[in-house]
């Protein structure tokens, strides 16, 4: 009985192990890999090889044959496994839809596992190989002893690994990898691109799964192709899914319940018809449940969002003589508790300011087209340093595109962007981010199932603990600064009328709420520029006035803002002037009152008549900016 | 040289066979936009179904019809359960590969508790190999060609010539404009699910039958070889997976005549690989269903 | 007596409502042009008509039957068209093909009827085998036009039909638009181009922030400037 027990508890931590492994690079990265049990497969070959000295038997023959201390055998063979997995993920790693990538590592796993069996050298073909030492080498141990010795190890290495991962989870690195997962495009515009943190995580996830594989074979001694068809990877999923994906307690659980529990559960259903029966009705089992899991629960039994470290302390109530509740946030103050102009910080300092004084953007006859369209044609302006300036225009106008242009995610096909006297052409959003760009979005772009504190914390310039090692072991270089990131971007919400909502999943906000977060979050970076698409589109009126102040307060503090807007009342509130633009070129530039009035800028809007034409315009499909 | 030849007119069986499976699936992607990945199983459970009624004594294309009519239900069935609560949901695509794996599950291993785990024997002995000028084949072999043929001939002049056909394509291409005319695009996906139910039984007692065994495996064992051939034609494109069978059919026989036979679906699983990672679009231009 | 009328119409995506209490109406043989500043609520209030769109308040009729809430595919039988904004003919299929998509619900006649309508975009005849797809952007606004007459609509809604075309070619959509609507279907037509519309509008209606803010007949607004104001923003 005690054995029996022994035994479930050794392979239900290595199962663990692989499943918290699985669980970095899917749970937390969002990255499918579905030749993970390949790499369990390579630890346990790798540290069989490295371990059992060369082949003493005529017909058994495979690679190396050296005779390493198990321990090293273990780590070499962890170590290959995340070689092997960095270079699939390199392989991997192009624009491609997510499911179509998930294929590709099948496909991947389908040919190592062919190949294994199939090349007899490497090792040993179809027939695997047995014998493997004992990590208590020649020492007669009993088969109970021996059981909890691998026990003790493995359990180990389970308590590492989840150590790890909630270190990694709790780190700005971990906040990193769950903004990609959410939503990559909104990580680059704030600073970050996604590979070198996805290469890292698959890499630990890799190590983890080959160590896993490392005990398994000197638990068991004995490998071959039958015991790791590319079908264990599926039921691998499936436990870290119905377990809870991005939660480590609920890899644990998946590992348990559904692989052992339900395994161990099987034994005691009386064997009916031929045979196979209780394991082929176990895999039904396991299937009916992803696919109800997936549908009613995605999220799993205990999801990621239980983690008590998504729970903020409640700030301070509110300051007295609120603005009255804003329909889309809760209680504003009406002056913020610093002194004016509010927690905006001021921009971070760039490269000394190169640009003629007061100039901080400068736009020279910039342009770009769709295909055969002409969205932006010639389009000149330069904005003041410390001014809101308003761009407007009739559908159509290349307004939208001008601004993918600034933020980098567009390069100009001619013309030059400037930002203090610095171009910024074609530097792509990460680069361009990171020298002092912030924007908002047409359609607010939130981390949907991330709090809106993170949200928000994403955006902060050069944190320290991004980085898989200094997340793991310098725990102290980035534990102040989370504090300190902390309560900014409380403040910072606060101040935004969403100091009520920090810890609610973003995706749960209205569209009012999400506008002010992203504004939130875009002064987290501390920007030198503020590219605003359209702030107050769907926004009930009181909002909108409360994002109008504080844009002012915002330009006050010394960032410059270019909002995109439609909405008049608004401008004549926000913005100090505006650039009007049709057709993809500036038609006049001045207050506000003027530009409405003046007789150019009507006809824009008023549209032209049949057969006229305000210059050559290529027939072309597609409306939009 | 005659091996060679040989080895094609091998392939030009297996792409018969794959073809048929391959024009199942795209047909399938076209109206849904992904990969069903149960539908190697869902090949094993119409041969199974045809193996059973023959062995009952139901005429042999009698009862290949009645695994085509039984995976057809199933593909509704599947669509209506499993597949299109999520696509209502909009979620993302990996989502529903997982489903399908899921679903994968659920339907292999519902094969091997009813009809057990061991292989069984599909002989249908109609002669011996002859020699057809550098070809071998078996009359067997010549029949599923000719099936082959048969019925992608039908499906073509479905979706050129009769309404239902176009209002397939209509959806495919375009389903909100599809609705706006009247058509009821559920009702389509419906119906398409169970014509691809159809010709996808048939290659499952192809398949069977070259290998002369059948086991709860055997679809699924070939599903990379058939998203093979679905890749290089151009995902979505029922013409496109037709060429694509051909060439992914010749190229494993020929490769496996050359080099090692148990390398031969490594080859078919590198082609796939290939493809999805420098030309995802096809050797055909496909239309836009890569992000 | 209108034979297409959205009354006390609000209807939105996610939060507050982008259509508040909207009311439009179309009469047979003429065409009412729905103008308005960015934002205004135009094109979801096509959709909404058109059955895209959940409405969350007021009622669509049509020929005095209440079609509110019907599934997008059960309108063209009762006889109301739509022609989308963007991606508006099946361009993997013929010219041919698409008017025969066009004429799904029909219960017989097809080769006729696709002659007849034939007949009023003649430019259309000489492609009939070339996939839309190949079509200058000017052809496809035609095909889609005349793929939406198929059903003999009573009423149609058109959703920016000349969006992206140069003034030429706009113009010349517009004079096929007057065609049609001469046949006698009631047309509500959403448009960008205010100057060009009101030269074809029997009647006009203006949205902004999703209210209607004015209306009446092309002659009463064409040159006030409360209109230029209200599209300015």
């Amino acid at each position: 009985m005690l054995y029996f027990l022994t035994d479930l508890m050794v392979l239900g931590s290595i199962n663990s192990i692989m499943v918290v492994g699985l669980n970095l690079q899917y749970g937390y990265a969002g990255l499918l890999n579905f030749a993970f049990y390949i790499y369990v497969a390579i630890g346990a070959y790798i540290a069989a090889v490295t371990t059992m000295g060369p082949s003493t038997t005529p017909g058994i023959s495979y690679a190396l044959g050296w005779t390493l201390p198990w321990w090293a055998g273990l780590i070499i063979g962890g170590l290959v496994s995340a070689a092997f997995g960095t270079l699939v993920f390199l392989l991997t790693v192009r624009r491609l839809r997510s499911d179509y990538l998930a294929i590709v590592t099948v496909a991947v796993a389908f040919i190592v596992w062919n190949l294994i069996d199939t090349y007899q050298p490497l090792f040993d073909g179809d027939t695997g190989l047995f014998n493997v030492p004992q990590i208590t080498g020649n020492a007669s141990i009993s088969t109970e002893g021996y059981s909890a010795i691998i026990l003790a190890l493995s359990a180990a290495c389970l308590a590492v690994s989840v150590w790890v991962s909630r270190r990694i989870f709790r780190s700005p690195f971990g906040r990193l990898l769950r903004s990609i997962r959410e939503d990559e495009q909104v990580t680059a515009a704030f600073g970050r691109a996604s590979w070198r943190p996805q290469i890292a995580v698959f890499m630990v996830g890799s190590f983890l799964a080959g160590i896993a594989g490392g005990l398994l074979i000197f638990y068991i001694s004995a490998w071959s192709p039958s015991a790791f068809l590319p079908l264990e990877s599926f039921i691998l999923l499936a436990a870290l899914i119905v377990g809870g994906s991005g939660n480590y307690w609920g890899s644990l659980l998946g590992a348990f319940v559904l692989i052992e529990g339900l395994g161990e559960i099987s034994r005691y259903v009386p064997s009916f018809g031929n045979g196979a029966d209780v394991g082929a009705l176990r895999q039904v089992v396991i299937g009916l449940v992803l696919i109800l899991m997936l549908r009613y629960r995605p999220e799993g039994i205990i999801p990621e969002r239980w983690l008590r470290w998504y729970r903020t302390r409640q700030p301070a109530p509110a300051a007295a003589g609120a603005a009255g509740p804003a329909p889309d946030g809760g209680p504003v103050p009406a002056a913020s508790p610093r002194p004016a102009p509010g927690p905006v910080a001021s921009p971070r300092p760039g490269p000394a300011a190169a640009g003629p004084d007061g100039v901080l953007l400068d736009i020279r006859d910039v342009t770009y087209s769709y295909g055969g369209a002409r969205a932006v044609a010639g389009c000149s302006f330069a904005v003041g340093r410390g001014t809101v300036t308003g761009l407007i225009g009739p559908n159509g106008a290349g307004k939208s595109t001008l601004v993918e242009i600034l933020s980098g995610r567009l390069a100009p096909q001619s013309g030059e962007v400037l930002l203090d006297g610095r171009s910024i052409g074609g530097l792509g959003p990460v680069a361009v981010s990171r020298l002092g760009v912030a924007r908002t979005f047409q359609t607010a772009r939130v981390l949907p199932q991330l709090p809106v504190i993170e949200n928000v914390m994403i955006a902060a310039p050069a944190q320290r603990g991004e980085g898989p090692l200094a997340a793991v072991l310098w725990q102290r270089g980035w534990r102040g600064q989370e504090t300190a990131l902390r309560e900014e971007a409380v403040e910072l919400l606060g101040w935004l009328g969403l100091g009520s909502h920090l810890d609610r999943p973003a995706g749960s906000l209205s569209g009012g709420q999400r506008r002010l977060m992203e504004i939130a979050r875009a002064l987290m970076a501390r920007p030198r520029l503020l590219l605003m698409d359209e702030p107050t589109a769907g926004v009930y009126p009181e909002t909108s006035q409360l994002i109008a102040r504080r844009v002012r307060e915002i330009a006050a503090a010394g960032v410059t803002v270019l909002v995109i807007a439609h909405n008049m009342t608004f401008l004549s509130w926000a913005a100090d002037d505006v650039v009007v633009m049709a057709e993809g070129r500036v038609l006049t530039r001045g207050p506000l009152q003027q530009a409405r009035e003046h007789k150019d800028v009507i006809a824009a809007y008023l549209g032209v008549a049949a057969g006229e034409s305000h210059g050559p315009r290529p027939s072309s499909v597609g409306g939009g900016e | 040289m005659s091996h060679l030849l040989q080895a094609i007119g091998f392939g030009v069986v297996t792409a018969s066979i794959v073809a048929l499976a391959a024009v199942a699936v795209s047909l399938q992607i076209s109206v849904t936009n992904f990969f069903n990945f149960a539908f190697g199983d869902f090949m094993s459970f119409g041969a199974y179904v045809a193996w059973t009624a023959n062995r009952e004594g139901v005429n042999f294309f009698l009862s290949v019809l009645l695994g085509g009519i039984a995976v057809g239900l199933l593909g509704m069935l599947a669509n209506r359960l499993v597949f299109r609560p999520f696509m209502r949901r909009r979620v993302r695509p990996v989502t529903l590969l997982i489903a399908g794996v899921g679903l994968s599950f659920v339907v292999q291993d519902a094969l091997i508790l009813i009809w057990s785990p061991a292989p069984r024997r599909f002989p249908l002995n109609l002669g011996q190999a002859m020699h057809l000028g550098p070809f071998l084949l078996t009359p067997g072999d010549l029949i599923m060609i000719g099936a082959s043929a048969v019925l992608l001939l039908l499906l073509h002049l479905m979706l050129g010539y009769t309404k239902f056909g176009k209002a397939i394509r209509a959806t495919s291409n375009n389903i909100d404009l599809a609705q706006s005319c009247g058509i009821n695009c559920d009702q389509v996906i419906s119906l398409t699910w169970f014509i691809a139910g159809l010709l996808t039984a048939v290659a499952g007692v192809g398949l069977v039958l070259q290998e002369s065994t059948l086991s709860p495996t055997t679809g699924f064992t070939e599903l990379f070889v058939i998203f093979g051939a679905v890749i290089l034609g151009g995902i979505g494109r029922p013409y496109g997976a037709m060429l694509g069978a051909l060439i992914v059919g010749v190229l494993t026989e020929v490769s496996g005549a050359y080099l090692n036979a148990a390398y031969k679906t490594s080859i078919a699983f590198g082609v796939v690989v290939v493809l999805l990672l420098f030309r995802p679009q096809g050797l055909i231009k496909a239309r836009g269903l890569i992000s | 007596m209108t034979v297409l009328r959205a009354e006390g119409i609000t209807a939105g995506y996610d939060g507050p409502p982008v259509l508040d209490e909207v009311t439009v109406a179309a009469e047979p043989g003429k065409t009412t042009v729905i103008l308005g500043p960015n934002g205004a609520g135009k094109s979801t209030l096509a959709k909404a008509i058109a059955g895209l769109l959940r409405i969350r308040a007021g009622r669509v009729l049509l020929a005095g039957a209440d079609i509110t809430g019907l599934a997008s595919y059960r309108l063209v039988r009762r006889g109301l068209g739509y022609l989308p904004q963007l991606a508006n003919v099946f361009d993997d299929m013929s010219v041919l093909e698409n008017l025969e998509m066009g004429g799904y619900t029909l219960a017989g006649g097809l080769q006729r009827r696709i002659a007849q309508v034939l007949e009023l975009f003649p430019d259309l005849g000489a492609d009939k085998a070339k996939k839309a797809g190949a079509l200058s952007g000017g052809q496809q606004r035609m095909l889609a036009l005349a793929r939406l007459l198929m059903t003999e609509p009573v009423a149609a809604v058109l959703d920016e039909p000349t969006a992206g075309l140069s003034p030429l070619y706009a113009g010349r959509v517009w004079d096929q638009i007057d065609r049609v609507r001469d046949t006698g279907v009631g047309l509500l037509v959403v448009e960008q181009n205010a100057t060009l519309a009101m030269e074809h509008a029997d009647s006009v209606c203006l949205l902004a922030q999703g209210r209607n803010v004015l209306s009446g007949t092309a002659e009463q607004l064409r040159d006030r400037a409360e209109v230029a104001r209200i599209l300015v923003g």
